[in-house]
C-alpha cells in the first residue's frame, strides 16, 4: 500500500504518553483518509454521552493518501473532533504546509484525547513524539506562538498549527491555524484544543512519499495541472482567489448584505479583489503543491493602518465582515482579517454574531447601554474592530457574542434567535441562500451545520442545460434559481466534496476539473489516482461510494447526538422573506426547501419523515456497524 | 560558452514548493523536500518566498572545501559532481556553500546539489509562475536591464504616444 504512511500517532494527555499503530487497509478502503478517516474515528470513540470540552472527547488530525505528493492542491489537512460550537460533528480543515509535513513525518493521522495538566505541546519529529512544556505560549496570540516555536525547536522548516488567545479563552469558535494565516476554522476545533491545554503542535518530516506507479501519477497529474492552466477562470482565480467573487454576486443580487436584508451592497467596489488587486496586493501566493496561486500578499503602505501587511483574505471575510455588516472600508477589514488570525477565530461566524447585533441595534432589541457604549450603526468599522477585540477576550457584551449566533440570538430574545443565520448552530456564510437553491439545500443538510463547502455544487451555475440532463436527468439542475434535481445535485456534489477533503484535494481544485472545457468527473480521475498512487483497483463508482459511505457516517453520527429532518432547515427569512426588488436577477427569490428535502432523503436512501438513513443504505455501504449502532440507541429508521 | 543556470524571481515566486517536489520526484521518483536540490526560503511574517538553488559558482567553496576531495568537476562543466566512494559524509561542503545551496541526504547522507536534470530542470518545468528559469546569467541581465531601461523611459514614450 504506497501513498499513505499506514500510521495513526496516538496520545493521550492526561496519561502524558502516546503510542503510534498501523491503520488497516481495510479501514482506508472504507473512509480514504482525511476528514473520511477522522469522521470513522469520531463515530467510532466519540458517543453522545461525551462533553465536546471533556478530555473524553477525541480531537483527530487527518492526511489523505495524496497529502505530500505533487497532486495540485494536495495539501491540506482536517481536524475533526465533536463540536463545542454545535454540540455535533465538528471539523475544519486548511492548506499550507502543515498537512503535507504530518506525511512526511510518518503519519496519516493523529488522534489526541485527555487533558495536560498544564499548558503542552507536542513536538513531532520524524518518528519522535515529545510533550513539551508551553505555559511561556499560552496567552500569545497565532503569529508570536509560531515563530517562538520554530525558533524554539530550531527548525525553521517546522511547521506549526496551534491556537490563539480566542481559543484559550474559551470562545466556541475558535480555530486551529497553521502558516500564520490558515486556518482550520470552523466548529471550534481551536477550543477543543485549549480544552486539552495543547497549545501548539509542530511538526517535521523527512520521509519520502511514494507511490505505486510513478510514470503514471506523473501522466495523470500533468493532465489536471493542464486543465487547470487551460481553464477560462484561471487568470481570475489566481490574481485574485475567492475575492473575485465580491463585485459579481452583487451583480447577481446576492452578496449577503446588512445581515441578509438585501442581496446588494453599494460599497462592493470598495471592498472587491479588483479593489485589492490594484491597490494592496503586492504577490500571490500558493499553498503546497499548487499551480493556482489564490492566495494574496498584501501591504498597506499608507494611513492609519500603514505598515500592515499579510496574507490574504478570503471572499468570505469580504463578505463576512464586510457586506453583511455594510462595511466598505477595505482597510478596517484589513485590519480585521489580521485580528482574526492573529486571535485564532472563524471570521465567518464572527462576522454573523457581528452582523446579527448590529440588525438586533437597528431594531431597537439590543440597547447602547448594553453595548456598553457602542454605536453598532451599520457601517460602523471602529466598532467591528472593538467587537473583534471583546469577543475574543470575553469583555462586555463580547462575552454573550463568544458563542456564535443561535446563543447571542437567544441571550438577545423578542425573535431575535429567528434572524441568527445558522443551521444546527453553525452560520451561514456569505453567500446568500435564496440566490442558489443547491446552496441552500447544502446549507440545510451538511453534517457540520450550515456550511457551502459539503458540496459547493457550483454545476448549478453552469447554464449548460445538455450536462445537467446527462448528469442529473433535469435541465434545471443548471439553474440556480430552479428546484428540480437539486436534491441529486447535493448529493453527487457532497460525495464529491467528502472524495476531495479526504483524499486530500483543496475545492479550488477539484472545482476546476468540475468546469470548462474538459469537465472532468471527479471520481474517475480519483480512481485513476488511487490506482497509481495506491496501487488500489477501484472503478469510478466504487471511489464515489466511498464519498457516499462517508456522508452516511457523519449522518449517523449527528443522528445519534439527536439531529432529524427538524433540523434540515434554515432560518426563516430565507424561506419566508423574498429578496427585495433591488436584488435584480434574484429579486423576490426565497427558498422552498421541502420538496429538495424530499428528493435528497429519497435519492440518499433516507427515511423521509426522519431523515435517517435506512438499515438497508448503511449496509448496503458495508455499514452494518453503524447501523447496529444506532439501533443500539433507538435511532434506526427502519 | 556561458552556461545556462537557474534563475529566480523572488516577486514571482508563489511559495508552492512544487520545485521542491519535483526534483525530489526527478531524482528518487519519490516526493520528500528534503531531498530537493532547490530550497524555497519561506520568510511568512513578510511574504517572503525565495527559491534557492547551487549558483555554479566560478570558484567553488564547496569543492575547495572537501578534506578528502570528492567533489569535483569535469572539464568545461559547471556542475558539482561527488565522488561517492571516498566522501566520509562531513558536510563540510555544506558548511562552506555561502548560499545554502547543497544539503546532506536525509538518508544516506551524502551531499546532493543541483546537477541541473541533464540540461532539463525538472523544477523550472513545474514551475506555475516563470519564478524560476533556465537561462545564462547574461540572458538574465539582459532582460533586467531592458525592462529598467523602460521603466525609466516611461516619461519619454509617454511624449512620443507609445503605449506599452
Ligand atoms: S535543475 Fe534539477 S537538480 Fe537542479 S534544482 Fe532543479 S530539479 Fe533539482
Ligand atoms: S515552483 Fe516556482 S512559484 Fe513554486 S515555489 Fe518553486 S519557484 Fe516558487
Amino acid at each position: 500500500m504506497k501513498a499513505y504512511a499506514g500510521r495513526r500517532l496516538r496520545v493521550d494527555l492526561s496519561r502524558g504518553d502516546y503510542c503510534l499503530e498501523d491503520i488497516s487497509e481495510a479501514q482506508l478502503k472504507m473512509f480514504l483518509g482525511g476528514r473520511g478517516l477522522n469522521s470513522a474515528t469520531l463515530f467510532e470513540e466519540v458517543n453522545p454521552n461525551v462533553n465536546p470540552l471533556s478530555p473524553e472527547n477525541v480531537l483527530i488530525i487527518g492526511v489523505g493518501p495524496l497529502t505530500g505528493t505533487i497532486c495540485s492542491g494536495s495539501n491540506r489537512f482536517t481536524v475533526s473532533a465533536k463540536s463545542p460550537h454545535t454540540g455535533i460533528l465538528g471539523d475544519a480543515n486548511a492548506g499550507g504546509f502543515f498537512g503535507p509535513e504530518v506525511k512526511y513525518a510518518g503519519l496519516d493521522q493523529i488522534a489526541i484525547k485527555g487533558r495536560a495538566p498544564k499548558p503542552i505541546y507536542l513536538k513531532i519529529f520524524d518518528g519522535t513524539v515529545e510533550i513539551k512544556d508551553a505555559s511561556h505560549l499560552w496567552g500569545k496570540d497565532v503569529w508570536e506562538t509560531d515563530l517562538l516555536l520554530k525558533e524554539e525547536v530550531g527548525d525553521s522548516d517546522a511547521k506549526v498549527a496551534c491556537i490563539g488567545p480566542a481559543a484559550e479563552n474559551g470562545v466556541s469558535y475558535a480555530g486551529v491555524v497553521t502558516s500564520l494565516v490558515r486556518i482550520a476554522a470552523r466548529t471550534g476545533m481551536g477550543t477543543v484544543m485549549a480544552s486539552k491545554n495543547l497549545k501548539a503542535i509542530v511538526v517535521r518530516g523527512t520521509k519520502p512519499v511514494e507511490v505505486a506507479d510513478y510514470d503514471e501519477f506523473d501522466k495523470i497529474v500533468k493532465e489536471i495541472e493542464e486543465q487547470i492552466y487551460s481553464s477560462p477562470d484561471y487568470v481570475g482565480r489566481s490574481t485574485m482567489g475567492s475575492t473575485r467573487l465580491v463585485n459579481p454576486l452583487n451583480q447577481l443580487g446576492f452578496l449577503v448584505s446588512y445581515h441578509f436584508k438585501t442581496g446588494v451592497f453599494e460599497g462592493a467596489d470598495k471592498i472587491s479583489g479588483e479593489t485589492l488587486r490594484d491597490h494592496y496586493n503586492v504577490k500571490v501566493k500558493a499553498c503546497g503543491s499548487c499551480p493556482l496561486p489564490c492566495s494574496r500578499f498584501y501591504v498597506i503602505k499608507s494611513g492609519r493602518f500603514a505598515g500592515l501587511a499579510g496574507e490574504g483574505p478570503e471572499y468570505e471575510t469580504l463578505g463576512s465582515i464586510g457586506s453583511r455588516c455594510g462595511v466598505d472600508d477595505i482597510e478596517a477589514i484589513l485590519k480585521a482579517n489580521d485580528k482574526l488570525n492573529r486571535y485564532g477565530m472563524d471570521s465567518i461566524t464572527t462576522g454573523e454574531v457581528i452582523a446579527l447585533a448590529m440588525e438586533c441595534y437597528e431594531r431597537g432589541l439590543l440597547t447602547k447601554e448594553q453595548l456598553g457604549g457602542l454605536d453598532l450603526t451599520w457601517g460602523n468599522a471602529e466598532a467591528v474592530l472593538t467587537l473583534i477585540d471583546m469577543i475574543a477576550y470575553k469583555k462586555g457584551i463580547g462575552e454573550k457574542m463568544a458563542y456564535g449566533a443561535k446563543k447571542f440570538g437567544e441571550f438577545v430574545g423578542q425573535g431575535a434567535d429567528k434572524l441568527a443565520a445558522q443551521v444546527k448552530g453553525l452560520e451561514i456564510i456569505a453567500g446568500e441562500p435564496r440566490g442558489m437553491k443547491a446552496f441552500a439545500l447544502t446549507y440545510a443538510v451538511s453534517s457540520r451545520g450550515a456550511d457551502h463547502l459539503r458540496a459547493e455544487p457550483m454545476f448549478e451555475f453552469s447554464n449548460n442545460a445538455e450536462l445537467a440532463v446527462k448528469r442529473f436527468g433535469a435541465k434545471e439542475a443548471a439553474f440556480r434559481l430552479e428546484y428540480k434535481a437539486k436534491g441529486r445535485v447535493v448529493k453527487y456534489y457532497e460525495e464529491c466534496a467528502a472524495l476531495a477533503d479526504s483524499l486530500t484535494m483543496c475545492k479550488n481544485i477539484s472545482a476546476m476539473l468540475d468546469g470548462a472545457p474538459r469537465y472532468y468527473e471527479l471520481e474517475e480521475v480519483a480512481s485513476r489516482l488511487l490506482k497509481a498512487a495506491v496501487g488500489w483497483d477501484m472503478s469510478p463508482r466504487d471511489v464515489l461510494q466511498m464519498g457516499e459511505r462517508i456522508i452516511n457516517i457523519e449522518r449517523a453520527f449527528v443522528v445519534r447526538e439527536g439531529i432529524t429532518r427538524k433540523d434540515d432547515t434554515l432560518p426563516e427569512r430565507f424561506l419566508k422573506e423574498p429578496l427585495p426588488p433591488e436584488c435584480g436577477p434574484s429579486a423576490g427569490s426565497i427558498v422552498e426547501l421541502e420538496p429538495m428535502l424530499d428528493e435528497y432523503y429519497e435519492v440518499r436512501g433516507w427515511d423521509k419523515k426522519t431523515g435517517i438513513p435506512k438499515r438497508s443504505t448503511l449496509e448496503r455501504l458495508d455499514l452494518k456497524y453503524v447501523a447496529d449502532d444506532l439501533a443500539s440507541y433507538g435511532k434506526l429508521a427502519d | 560558452m556561458e552556461k545556462g543556470r537557474i534563475v529566480a524571481d523572488p516577486r514571482k515566486c508563489t511559495g508552492c514548493r512544487l520545485c521542491e517536489v519535483a526534483c525530489s520526484a526527478a531524482h528518487e521518483q519519490v516526493f520528500d523536500p528534503a531531498i530537493s536540490r532547490i530550497k524555497v526560503v519561506k520568510v511568512e511574517p513578510i511574504g517572503l518566498d525565495y527559491p534557492s538553488v547551487c549558483r555554479f559558482c566560478g570558484k567553488a567553496a564547496c569543492i575547495e572545501a572537501c578534506p578528502v576531495g570528492a567533489l569535483f568537476r569535469t572539464q568545461g562543466s559547471d556542475i558539482v559532481l561527488l565522488k561517492s566512494e571516498i566522501c566520509i559524509m562531513c558536510g563540510a561542503c555544506v558548511e562552506a556553500c555561502p548560499f545554502g545551496a547543497i544539503v546532506l541526504h536525509p538518508r544516506t547522507r551524502l551531499p546532493i546539489v543541483c546537477d541541473l536534470c541533464s540540461g532539463n530542470p525538472a523544477c523550472v518545468a513545474r514551475c506555475p509562475t516563470e519564478a524560476i528559469r533556465y537561462i545564462t546569467l547574461t540572458e538574465a541581465a539582459k532582460t533586467k536591464s531592458t525592462q529598467s531601461a523602460e521603466a525609466a523611459s516611461r516619461s519619454i514614450l509617454r511624449s512620443w504616444g507609445v503605449k506599452k
